[in-house]
């Protein structure tokens, strides 16, 4: 039995942390003699304190997002607690009430099956009577009078006969179309000239290259300076008719178009 | 895949598409009707039919939607007058004979009073024997759908019977 005559000192010292190995000794059997000693009252005390459980629900004070993964894993894996367990299931249950009514709706139906599945008493073929029966073998003896065979070769012949087909490309199509279009208009146009070109002048002199004022020119070179000066008025003429035209435009700056 | 190929896989189901289609429609004309165009559409898509798994479901499917399809552009559903013309040599006596087709019509009107999906998910079990998995693959329903339809169905049909029997 250790001396604790001046305990309180060197519990002063030991709580400033300047005892020596051997008042450390001293101090730590004090110590753990006075907590094993029996203090009726105190310890009752204790007992009964350790028994309380905490109130305060720690999974609740995690954050819906991280933790509430967090959570959503371990109850996956089983391994929460009952608090935590009651805690997932009300989210769980609050997420399913935040869904889509029409979703919500397909639960219910879900669930109504299933209550209905658990508590059918299932009527199997055998309870269904004779007659039910009877019909059942009836109607396995309906056949189908189809010929596969048949018609699997007439489809094979079908689609022979459309690979075999000679497919002119559009574009050759329509190239032949326009050949076609255009030897037509070549046969058109020469008829049309035959008819109604008359042969030749109709003054019966076919010599000459130009006829001027009734005058027939049998030189080429006059009979071209003559024609280069008819062209030459037409052209001055055609100018002149364009340079009116050319007033049309000022119009637009008139009321007339406002 | 080759021609014999395909004509074999077609004759394998085509009874089935042949009586899917004809519950739906309700006569062997329209029934044959669509069982011809299923068999064309098949064939001109044969290379994607070629890499499907389920050939026969793949049909099925097909011949289901034509069939809904066909009632649809008719507004209307035919029925043969004759339906069991093709058991008319069964009966052992020609009364027995009758009676049976008259209580084969019978079901027969209860079960084409049934809703479509009720109709075709019960032919495809009761009739073509198809799993719920393969029933649901043809519908494209869930498996709880197929089961909860076949359920009602059968319910509908049995209580109908036994208002004709004690009638």
């Amino acid at each position: 039995m250790m001396n604790y005559d001046h305990i309180e000192q060197l519990l002063d010292k030991y709580e400033q942390g300047i005892c020596s190995p051997e008042e450390t000794e001293i101090v730590e059997a004090f110590l753990l003699e006075s907590e094993q000693e029996i203090i009726p009252g105190y310890n009752d005390f204790i007992e009964k304190e350790r028994e309380i459980i905490s109130s305060v629900d720690i999974p609740s004070l995690l954050t819906p997002t991280n933790d509430m993964e967090v959570l959503l894993d371990r109850y996956e894996r089983e391994l929460t607690n009952p608090a935590e367990t009651a805690q997932v299931e009300a989210f769980l249950e609050a997420a399913e009430q935040s869904m889509h009514p029409a979703y919500i709706a397909f639960i219910e139906q879900e669930r109504l099956l299933q209550s209905e599945l658990d508590v059918a008493d299932f009527v199997e073929q055998n309870d269904m009577g004779p007659i039910y029966n009877h019909f059942v073998e009836a109607e396995r003896l309906r056949t189908c009078s189809i010929d596969v065979a048949a018609l699997v070769a007439s489809l094979e012949e079908k689609e022979r006969q459309k690979s075999e087909a000679t497919v002119i490309p559009m574009s050759s199509r329509r190239r032949s179309w326009r050949n076609v279009a255009g030897i037509a208009a070549m046969f058109v146009f020469v008829l049309t000239a035959l008819f109604l070109i008359p042969d030749g002048d109709p003054t019966g002199d076919e010599s000459g290259y130009a006829v001027v004022n009734g005058v027939q020119i049998d030189d080429p070179e006059e009979a071209m300076s003559y024609a280069l000066a008819a062209l030459g008025k037409t052209g001055e003429k055609f100018q002149k008719g364009t340079n009116n035209m050319e007033r049309l435009k000022d119009l637009k700056h008139t009321s007339i178009f406002k | 895949m080759d021609n014999q190929e395909f004509t074999n896989i077609i004759n394998d189901v085509k009874d089935k598409m042949y009586r899917l289609s004809y519950r739906i429609v309700g006569n062997q004309f329209d029934a044959e009707d669509v069982v011809q165009e299923v068999i064309i559409k098949v064939w001109n898509k044969r290379e994607h039919f070629a890499s499907i798994d389920n050939k026969a479901g793949w049909c099925m499917t097909l011949t289901r939607n034509l069939s809904i399809d066909k009632t649809r552009s008719k507004h209307r559903r035919t029925n043969d007058l004759s339906d069991y013309g093709h058991l008319s040599d069964g009966g052992p006596t020609p009364g027995q004979s009758l009676e049976n087709s008259d209580l084969l019509r019978k079901v027969k009107e209860l079960y084409d009073q049934l809703p479509e999906t009720q109709k075709t998910v019960l032919h495809l079990r009761d009739i073509e024997q198809y799993s719920y998995d393969e029933i649901a693959e043809i519908t494209g329903f869930s498996n709880n759908q197929v089961k909860i339809n076949i359920y009602r169905g059968r319910q509908a049909i049995k209580s109908q019977l036994e208002v004709l029997k004690n009638a």
